[in-house]
């Protein structure tokens, strides 16, 4: 039944850690820009103008102590950013999803007299505000060897290139062996005649450790319809998720 | 008027489709039981309620909620009471985990009440009843389906 859903069946990876199952609620996620006025006295209604863009994600988090549970995701408290990604339903190829890097302000647990242990964790964000868009993985994928275009599915966008603006990938690596993985976007016109060649400059690098994330953002370039996330390196595990976004205007950060 | 976006048919297939997949019935039935069910652990499913939910409803259009019930029949003196009891919260745990992991029953429905966002959560209720006199231990389970956008509003 398309139309209205729920968002049973969620996902949230943060820094490459699957904290869905540690995970209680997401009282926000939320996005935008603070306009500032601009309003002149020859006018009578308020105007405004865009301002800075802001971000954030406010996560209720259980307490789960557990090797690659949120308790060792969230309490090294880092100063670096984190990336945060939070799948909207049951993730699958296409499905929206909603990325955030950001600082970690906190890991705040209360304990109630009933016996739970809830932990507050608020992650604001920085430099890039929050970003909606789709996942280009079905979830998490497990790739047991480099895996070529031919290899995976296509995450269709349903549209040609709305022009040359781009796009940003957020990659989560929750678990690697090996020397190193590249995680990438190839692009293709029809999913067909037209080979798929990689996108410029939508390329994580080698990743050697995981769990981590990283935010990729490419030129100003047009995308096409098609995208498949293909794999380089040598490895006999790697298990990620890719959220792409390709930008529908020129956007400036 | 457009045709209500229902498929009742479908939805209980699925229902029992659940239960047959899970493969630890003798017998699986859209429809009660009127007479004894047959030696063994049996299950069926029926249409309980169908109304309006409100909570998930749009502006111009109304959801509904179907409210099904699914039972678990096990003859009440068997030789072995405690292995028919364990083997029944097996089924039951079973088709929870099933339906767990069809929350839309492949699209049918926007989703069944999995966390009692109508207002009751999904339980199997345990007990006994009486069919022409023969006794069955029996499991019930209200499968609460919410469908989107069923039927317009207008004048």
């Amino acid at each position: 039944m398309a139309g209205k859903s729920t968002g049973l069946g969620a996902a949230l990876w943060v820094g490459g850690y699957d904290l869905g199952a540690s995970t209680n609620s997401l009282s926000r996620i939320g996005g935008g820009n603070s306009p500032l006025p601009m309003t002149d006295i020859t006018q009578s209604a308020m105007a405004r103008e865009g301002g800075e863009r802001d971000g954030g994600m406010d996560i209720v988090s259980y307490w789960n102590p557990d090797a690659g549970g949120s308790h060792a995701a969230y309490s090294p408290l880092p100063t670096a950013d984190v990336v945060a990604t939070y799948a909207a339903y049951t993730p699958a190829i296409g499905v929206p999803c909603v990325s955030c890097v950001g600082k970690q302000l906190n890991y705040d647990g209360a304990r109630a007299q009933d016996g739970g242990f809830l932990l507050n964790v608020s992650v604001v964000a920085n430099s890039y505000g929050i970003a909606w868009g789709n996942l280009a993985t079905a979830g998490l994928r497990t790739d047991t060897s480099a895996q070529a275009a031919a290899a995976v599915t296509a995450y269709d966008q349903g549209s040609a290139s709305p022009g040359a603006f781009g796009l940003v990938m957020f990659a989560q690596l929750k678990a690697f062996t090996g020397t190193s993985v590249t995680i990438k976007l190839q692009e293709s016109s029809d999913n067909g005649a037209d080979a798929y060649a990689d996108v410029t400059g939508a390329t994580t690098g080698a990743l050697t450790t995981a769990p981590q994330a990283v935010r990729i953002a490419t030129g100003a370039i047009a995308v096409e319809r098609y995208l498949k996330v293909v794999t380089t390196g040598t490895f006999t595990n790697a298990v990620f998720a890719v959220h792409v976004y390709r930008h529908r205007v020129a956007t400036v950060y | 008027m457009a045709t209500p976006d229902i498929d009742p048919g479908g939805v209980l297939t699925a229902l029992l489709d659940h239960a047959r997949l899970l493969g630890q019935f003798e017998q699986a039935r859209i429809t009660e039981y009127k007479t004894p069910p047959p030696n063994g652990l049996c299950f069926a499913v029926w249409a309980e309620t169908l109304g309006s939910a409100p909570e998930g409803s749009g502006l111009a259009s109304t959801n509904a909620l179907v409210v099904c019930m699914a039972r678990i029949y096990y003859p009440a003196f068997g030789k072995d009471e405690a292995l028919h009891e364990v083997r029944m919260l097996t089924a039951a745990a079973g088709y929870l985990g099933r339906l767990g992991e069809d929350l839309t029953l492949a699209g049918l429905v926007r989703n069944w009440d999995v966390l009692g966002q109508s207002g009751e959560l999904p339980q199997w209720t345990f007990g006994h009843a009486s069919i022409d006199n023969k006794i069955s231990r029996i499991g019930d389970l209200s499968i609460r389906l919410i469908l989107n956008d069923v039927w317009a509003q207008g004048v």
